[in-house]
């Protein structure tokens, strides 16, 4: 409370929500001063209907990615064997040598892990794979 | 078990309009008290029910346990002849794809499961597939705020169509809840958490398209 202060939120108006599985929250507005109608009252309670709303669908979003994270993904052997020659600092081309398989294929199969590892980019799956212990 | 049956249950299912009629005077009269609505037959019935009125019916046994009506926006609704000053001015969609989602009711003894709201869970899911079953754009819904939330995180896309007012003494907010692609999901996965879920049609339904669909989840 006295932090809110020190940054000019002097008054408040809160919003407690009861939800239906149980849990409870709160939305808080904050300024330095507040003098709300009934009709921005209202509003306020809407916007923070929404909000919490809001907050939850990104906290379970959150919860699945995590679920999702201690998952192996389901890569394939082969995807696998490309994340660890890619960690080892190998070249598609490498690869490709190294497996006896097309350089295509060995492009496929990374852009396949990338997918399944929700990665943006090589370097990003090979470290998403090493975090969830794939490949060491 | 769900049901949704429509028509003119009056003639054409006398024993089954006569139990809806009770267990909405049962539930909004004698259980909620709404005064107004209090009939000397014990029947609760008012001028919007008739022909067009689609009932979705949540069973326990042969006995009622949920319910809701949807009607149609095409003809005089609450939101539009018993109490328009809701929307303080705004105007409500309306049309032949948007029903009104009235009388929404689930016994005490069913909510305090310790199943924990997985009933109503799945009786709202039911409401969403009877949505889509009529190939329905969206649900108009009168409602207290609290239950706004619960709509947003049932993935109904949910339009405040005017700030909440009180309305006999309740804080009621009407809203514009169209149906999205992930209501359908979140309705798929109440009625899996809610074993014996399923929706069986009785009666032709109004605009036919989609009675194919619906045939579907039944």
């Amino acid at each position: 409370m006295e932090e809110a202060r020190v940054f000019g939120l002097r008054q408040g108006f809160c919003v407690p929500f009861h939800q239906h599985d149980g849990s409870e929250a709160c939305i808080s507005f904050g300024g330095a001063r507040l003098e709300l109608s009934p009709d921005e009252r209202a509003a306020l309670h809407m916007i923070a209907i929404y909000a919490a709303s809001t907050a939850k669908a990104i906290t379970q979003c959150q919860v699945q990615v995590e679920a999702g994270a201690r998952t192996q993904g389901h890569l394939t052997a082969r995807e696998v064997e490309c994340l660890k020659w890619s960690a080892a600092g190998k070249t598609a081309w490498d690869i490709s040598v190294i497996l006896s398989i097309s350089r295509r294929t060995v492009e496929h199969h990374l852009t396949s892990a990338c997918t399944k590892l929700q990665a943006v980019g090589r370097t990003h799956c090979v470290a998403e794979a090493i975090r969830r212990k794939i490949i060491s | 078990m769900f049901s949704i049956i429509s028509g003119d249950i009056e003639r054409e299912y006398p024993a089954e309009f006569d139990r809806i009629y009770s267990f909405r005077h049962a539930y909004f009269v004698e259980e909620l008290g709404w005064e107004a609505c209090r009939r000397s037959d014990n029947r609760e019935r008012d001028q919007f029910d008739g022909p067009g009125s689609i009932h979705v019916i949540g069973r326990d046994g042969g006995a009622i346990v949920s319910y809701a009506r949807l009607l149609p926006t095409t003809r005089p609704h609450l939101l539009s002849h018993l109490y328009p000053e809701l929307l303080q001015g705004a105007t409500a969609p309306t049309g032949h794809r948007i029903y009104e989602w009235t009388r929404q009711s689930v016994l005490p003894q069913k909510r305090e499961l310790s199943t924990a709201n997985a009933f109503s869970n799945a009786f709202m899911g039911a409401v969403a597939h009877v949505a889509e079953a009529l190939d329905l754009e969206g649900l108009l819904v009168q409602t207290h705020p609290a239950l706004v939330g619960r709509l947003i995180e049932t993935g109904w896309d949910v339009e405040t169509l005017a700030l909440p007012t009180l309305y006999a003494g309740a804080l009621i907010v009407p809203v514009y809840a169209r149906i999205t692609a992930r209501t359908l999901e979140a309705a798929d996965s109440a009625f899996a958490a809610w074993p014996g879920s399923r929706l069986r049609i009785q009666g032709a339904l109004p605009n036919g398209a989609r009675a194919e669909r619906a045939r579907l989840v039944s």
